[in-house]
């Protein structure tokens, strides 16, 4: 028993560690005006943990903190995958485009999202409220982790340069809300995991996250900038493909 | 039960593409030297002379529909290796064109800012113009006539017009 509480505590606190850490880089390498809303998500997470910590367990306060913390922190969290977006694809004609795929595909996944809450069985007596909860988190996972699902496919089928720091915080964020997402179904709907069991998975998880920005933030990525660009034919391979493409879409 | 699978394949694709974002992304582009060393040759004129139309229209006549068949199936399969090649041309400038934009040239930002979205633009026009070979390599005798919407389209455009001239002379 002492053995999982140690553990529950290492994973609650390393995560902060590294957040802090993450935080104090971001500012001193003017990361803040480029990710505001990373760096104002990784303040929430980092002061509501800090504040919990000191909060008696079981009481309003902490339950208050809790679940208004957890409500933004995933408002934020949707917010970074538009902010990261924004800086993956330079600003020309196309991103716009990329974007209204990325709106489609987070409005498809709100409809079933909330088709999904209101299909759920919430229970009877005092758990409805709780199971609610877990659905409504499931919910707001689910959504997350569609619209995630897009920008990654977008990012590999483009190729885009994978020391960007937008890959990195969709990557662990990629892996948080899979995993919470999986954990969520396992414990709301097949009942086959306690909530002391979420707790923990779910804080392993964001370990796992927090590991991921960690890697892309605090790691220097030392590079020469280029002098001059390669002379290259890639205007006229486009021109070629977009012809071949063109003259099918014209038949 | 379904909502349940949904969850959890959505859940496992995400941790998938993850997986294939961090452990395929490695690129050993630093700079023009290693450009010069592993960009592939090929060239667009080639591509361009093996899905030129005219040249089809050639060989279809000229072979009989088996032995067209087979050619085409391989000039298809030429076209979309040089595709790949050109793909991978494209990761490798995209890489080149991020280490321009960290310099202090605006101007070169700016040349760099243009490669990589020409990079973005190109992939995304891979993405139909292989479905369209792939398409033609399963049917290489496949050839769409004048699209029977379009002449519907200018047979309604042409009412289009005389009701509006209708309407124009009872005003």
């Amino acid at each position: 028993m002492d053995f999982l509480h140690l553990i529950t505590r290492l994973l609650w606190v390393a995560p902060l560690i590294l957040q802090a850490a993450i935080a104090f880089v971001m500012v001193r390498r003017n990361l803040v005006v480029i990710f505001p809303v990373f760096f104002g998500y990784t303040v929430v997470v980092l002061s509501q943990d800090i504040a919990l910590l000191f909060l008696r367990y079981q009481s309003n306060t902490y339950a208050r903190v809790y679940w208004c913390g957890e409500a933004l922190a995933v408002l934020l969290s949707l917010g970074v995958i538009f902010e990261s977006l924004k800086h993956l694809f330079p600003p020309f004609p196309f991103r716009r485009l990329l974007l209204k795929c990325v709106w489609v595909a987070g409005a498809l996944a709100a409809v079933i999202a909330i088709g999904m809450l209101l299909l759920a069985n919430y229970g009877t007596g005092a758990a409805r409220i709780f199971e609610f909860v877990i659905l409504l988190e499931r919910s707001a996972r689910f959504l997350q982790t569609c619209l995630l699902i897009v920008v990654i496919a977008l990012i590999s089928r483009l190729g885009l340069p994978w020391q960007h720091y937008s890959v990195g915080i969709v990557a662990g964020f990629g892996i948080y809300s899979a995993l919470a997402l999986a954990m969520l179904e396992f414990r709301a709907r097949l009942h086959l995991v306690s909530d002391s069991k979420l707790v923990l998975f779910n804080s392993a998880a964001y370990n796992l996250a927090a590991s991921v920005w960690a890697f892309y933030f605090l790691r220097s990525w030392r590079r020469t900038p280029l002098e001059r660009l390669p002379k290259t034919d890639l205007a006229e391979w486009n021109e070629a493909v977009g012809d071949y493409v063109d003259q099918w879409y014209r038949r | 039960m379904v909502s349940t699978i949904v969850i959890l394949a959505v859940a496992s694709s995400a941790l998938a593409l993850v997986w294939s974002l961090l452990h395929t992304g490695h690129s050993k582009i630093c700079n023009g030297q290693d450009w010069e060393e592993k960009k592939h040759e090929i060239d667009v004129q080639i591509f361009q002379a093996i899905l030129d139309r005219d040249n089809e229209r050639y060989l279809r006549r000229s072979l009989s529909r088996s032995q067209f068949e087979s050619v085409q199936r391989k000039r298809i399969r030429l076209a979309l290796q040089m595709l790949q090649l050109a793909e991978e041309n494209a990761g490798m400038l995209v890489r080149l064109g991020e280490l321009a934009r960290t310099g202090r040239d605006p101007a070169l930002a700016q040349r760099a800012d243009e490669l990589i979205a020409t990079a973005i633009q190109f992939r995304l026009n891979l993405l139909s113009a292989r479905l369209w070979l792939s398409l033609k390599w399963f049917f290489p005798s496949w050839t769409v006539s004048v699209s029977p919407f379009q002449a519907r389209y200018r047979h309604l455009e042409l009412r289009y017009r005389h009701l509006l001239d209708l309407l124009i002379g009872v005003q």
